[in-house]
């Protein structure tokens, strides 16, 4: 097995320190945390979050440098490098989907259907989706972190350089939007 | 204190997809060891290069900072004078009109900034945001080139003005900005308001102004859930406080509007007036890398938000939340067709 290789005596921080000499260690990272970077960015792009998930990795790789050492669990920081990803896909799925509508291949109806709003939506349902689709990224991406990441409200504000204070508005304020943003003539008979 | 009920439900609504596939495991696996190794590998290779390569980064370096004009990195020098602080309790309206706290003080100011009408027809913002005094690259740029024209559209850049250049002339507008959008118009509108009123302006732009779901919004939440989990919830809509403090909310919203309409005097003193109603906001005289700044902390919970206004257009110059996370900011009127390659300092805003 892959995990095999994992000297469980070590922290995060010291196989990453070690990784600046020999690059190779860093699978060690990868054998950690890969199972947890792959749910949350498949989740959240469906298939091709598996090139995202495997993306994040490389990306930490080459930024191991700036990884801060005090922290034991490089775990937030891998999902804060993925939300970047995330993001960064769904703006360039944006542009995608509105060149396409500019050469009439799709509807206009489709345009504010990005990768992230279409898995969400069939994951929410359409109304709690689309409520959540109108709050900037860092409220939803700090939501779905918390709650599809399973990240604590401190590891989550590790991964998105925020005070813990902020993720707790955050993730406080998405939540009543979402409550308050539904429009109850819709749903009920 | 807020039930936790939905985030159960959220969380069982997460998709749950296959693991990892053995064989999509192993490539990724290889495939990182290979990037790192290959990495090392061409490093040594280039190993006589390496003096070359350290100067033609440093010289790329000074180019953005010194280009960009973006703030320096904290810890900022500053200078402060004797705090002001707003207590008052709930916000009766137009209490605050009578006493010319700072913050009124500069809104009054930067409302006369309106007219004339400023030049350009885009408002750019520089932001870089910085860790522990470092500017955060990981995966991404944190920060980067916000372009906002006064027609209501938004375009964004990760890395330099003229990638974002290229952007605008391409169209790619980014399509979340319709909340904001409508919010700065809303503010815009109550420039000229007693700060109450600018307070309730920026509330309207909230659902139901800011007071949280109505009872028919929080009936049809609950008619979406598995049934398991609606009596749970039913039980717990009973006595939960499922809003944030309303002063929470006109901060966050407040310095966002400072922040995305940087370059509108109209609104940036209607968001300037809505601070100024916050309990318990403090606001201090200070400077920052020589220029005159208001410095506006409020204590939101257990912990601290500060944000830097330049003392005399209301611009922000920084933004701090916790101790060791900031956003500087760099700001200019602009046209949109004609970007600069940089931004000069002394046609900065602030």
């Amino acid at each position: 097995m892959l995990i095999a290789n994992t000297d469980t005596h070590l922290t995060d921080a010291a196989i990453i320190v070690a990784s600046q000499r020999d690059p190779a260690l860093f699978a060690q990272i990868f054998d950690r945390h890969w199972t947890r970077i792959h749910r949350y960015c498949v989740s959240r792009a469906g298939a091709a979050g598996e090139d995202i998930a495997a993306e994040t990795f490389r990306v930490a790789l080459d930024s191991r440098r700036r990884f801060d050492r005090s922290r034991v669990d490089a775990g937030p920081w891998l999902f804060g490098i993925a939300t970047n990803l995330l993001r960064h896909r769904l703006r360039s799925e944006t542009r995608r989907t509105r060149a396409l509508a500019r050469l009439h291949l799709h509807d206009e109806a489709d345009l504010a259907d990005g990768a992230l709003d279409r898995i969400e939506a069939e994951a929410l349902g359409p109304q709690v989706a689309a409520a959540l689709a109108q709050l900037s990224p860092k409220y939803r991406d700090a939501l779905l972190l918390h709650v599809w990441g399973d990240l604590s409200y401190e590891q989550v504000a590790e991964a998105t350089h925020v005070s813990v204070g902020t993720v707790r508005s955050r993730i406080h304020r998405a939540r009543s939007y979402v409550r308050s943003a539904l429009h109850p003539e819709e749903i009920l008979p | 204190m807020t039930d936790d009920y939905d985030l159960d439900w959220f969380a069982q609504h997460r998709p749950h997809p296959d693991p990892p596939s053995r064989a999509a495991t192993r490539h990724a696996r290889s495939a990182l060891i290979a990037h790192g190794v290959g990495r090392r590998r061409a490093r040594r290779r280039a190993g006589g290069l390496a003096a070359a390569g350290v100067v033609a980064v440093a010289a790329v370096v000074l180019f953005v900072t010194s280009g960009t004009t973006r703030p320096a990195a904290s810890p900022r020098v500053s200078i402060a004078v004797a705090p002001f602080i707003t207590s008052h309790g709930t916000m009766p309206s137009g209490a605050i009109a009578a006493a010319p706290t700072p913050l009124m003080r500069l809104a009054a100011d930067v409302h006369r900034l309106s007219s004339p009408p400023q030049p350009g027809d885009a408002t750019l913002v520089v932001r870089d945001t910085f860790l522990d005094g470092q500017h955060v690259i990981d995966g991404a740029v944190y920060g980067g080139y916000d372009l906002y024209t006064d027609s209501g559209q938004y375009y964004y850049a990760p890395d330099s003005l003229a990638q974002l250049q290229q952007i605008f002339d391409t169209h790619q507008v980014v399509i979340d900005s319709g909340n904001e959008a409508h919010r700065l118009d809303v503010l815009a509108g109550a420039a000229g308001d007693t700060p109450a009123q600018a307070r309730a302006a920026l509330l309207s732009t909230e659902p139901n102004d800011g007071r949280g779901p109505t009872p028919a919004q929080e009936k049809a939440f609950l008619r979406q859930l598995p049934p398991r989990l609606r009596s749970r919830f039913e039980a717990a809509a009973r006595h939960p406080d499922l809003r944030l403090s309303e002063d929470s909310e006109i901060w966050g919203d407040a310095t966002e509007a400072l922040a995305v309409g940087a370059g509108r005097p109209d609104v940036r003193a209607a968001a300037i007036k809505a601070l100024s109603t916050l309990e318990g906001v403090t606001q201090t005289s200070t400077r920052v890398d020589g220029v005159s700044a208001l410095k506006v902390s409020f204590p939101d919970g257990n912990y601290l938000e500060q944000i830097w206004l330049d003392a005399t257009t209301g611009v922000p110059i920084e933004e701090k939340d916790g101790d060791n996370s900031a956003t500087a900011y760099a700001v200019e009127r602009v046209t949109a067709t004609q970007l600069p390659a940089q931004i000069p300092s002394a046609a900065r805003l602030r």
